[in-house]
């Protein structure tokens, strides 16, 4: 009971840390050596545990194995990218087509460290007129957030499983409140 | 024949606009223009048995980790207008032929480069069938070009914020279930 207690929880700290943010403490990650973490019984977490489904992978190349470094890439992949439209010009996707503002791209990067933990890494996005957000395409639930300023962003969460409720919030803080709007949303969605 | 066709006045004069489906949904009979021709090159308005087609490119409005379409690839819908081409009047192959050549001119044309990556077509009815509190959320359009006659919008016609979002999402999940990866 003790051993079966102590790997669900094993796996739940790599399944958060494979999408976790670090918010609270810088370097948290390398404070534990997740690479020598063994699981012995990886269970993706379900909806009957009052989580939401992880996009985290559960060990496969070595039995038992997961790396912090996936989380790293992942958080620094998203990161990467919304450094990258920094380097649009305009035009970069055609006549009329603009570049997103130095306040978006300071809202977005703030964003990103201020993402709830526990739940999937969002995906980001730029449009043509210079929009720049991040959304979610999972089996039960779409989401998206727009940038609106440097402190300032929309969620709009639509269920897909009853496509008929959705939730929008104009206008929520690039803080501690607005991560916790995200992670409450995508939770009752 | 301009001055009795609202809807050819309004897209003549927003030719080039990228913010004309904002302008649209200013006009309270948009949806009426459906019926209306838009393009004075078209064939004729679109009827909902036609079926159209959508180019996706990478890495623009496909991730390449899913291989399936960001967001991206739907934001044109609330202003610059959701292009696609009718295939009644086009066939697929020139469709993806001229995609391609697109792409291949991006860089020269000072753009981000691109690759035709995957296509998705979609029923007209199926896209005129999208609801949002039970009103048609979007319009299709034939804006039919000199160089290309089969081209048409579809424009979001419901407000920005919680409608708009929802239509788009409605949009992209449509397109995703008809989407082709295209393997050349």
């Amino acid at each position: 009971m003790i051993f079966g207690l102590g790997t669900t929880i094993a796996a739940i700290a790599i399944g958060q840390a494979v999408v976790r943010v670090p918010t609270k403490l810088d370097g948290w990650m390398e404070d534990v050596d997740l690479k020598h973490m063994i699981v012995e019984e990886y269970e993706p977490p379900t909806e009957a545990d009052g989580r939401l489904a992880l996009q985290a992978s559960p060990p496969t190349a070595s039995k038992g194995y997961a790396t912090a470094t996936v989380a790293m890439s992942r958080v620094d992949l998203l990161r990467a990218e919304i450094e990258s439209y920094k380097e649009l010009t305009e035009g970069w996707d055609g006549e009329g087509s603009v570049t997103p503002s130095n306040a978006a791209i300071d809202g977005a990067r703030k964003l990103i460290d201020r993402l709830p933990a526990g739940i999937t890494l969002p995906k980001a996005m730029i449009s043509s007129s210079g929009e720049l957000g991040f959304y979610w395409k999972t089996d039960t639930f779409y989401a998206d957030i727009a940038i609106e300023d440097a402190n300032i962003f929309s969620l709009f969460v639509r269920s897909r499983v009853n496509p008929d409720r959705e939730f929008y919030f104009p206008a929520l803080p690039i803080d501690e409140t607005g991560a916790a709007s995200i992670r409450d949303t995508l939770q009752q969605v | 024949m301009s001055e009795e066709n609202p809807c050819l006045v309004f897209f003549e004069q927003h030719e080039g606009d990228n913010r004309k489906v904002c302008a649209l949904r200013e006009e309270p009979d948009a949806l009426k223009w459906e019926d209306l021709t838009a393009s004075r090159y078209s064939p004729g308005t679109v009827k909902p048995g036609e079926r159209v087609l959508r180019l996706a490119f990478q890495p623009l409005h496909i991730d390449p980790e899913t291989r399936s379409l960001k967001l991206s690839a739907v934001s044109d819908l609330k202003d610059k207008g959701f292009s696609v081409d009718r295939l009644s009047y086009i066939s697929r192959e020139r469709c993806i032929e001229s995609g391609s050549k697109r792409a291949a001119n991006a860089v020269l044309e000072g753009r981000t480069p691109r690759e035709l990556r995957a296509v998705a077509t979609l029923g007209v009815h199926e896209v005129r069938a999208i609801l949002v509190d039970g009103v048609q959320a979007v319009g299709v359009y034939d804006t039919a070009k000199k160089d290309n006659h089969a081209h048409a919008d579809i424009c979001q016609l419901v407000p920005e914020g919680r409608a708009g979002r929802s239509v788009r999402s409605r949009l992209l999940e449509l397109c995703d279930s008809y989407l082709e990866i295209l393997t050349n």
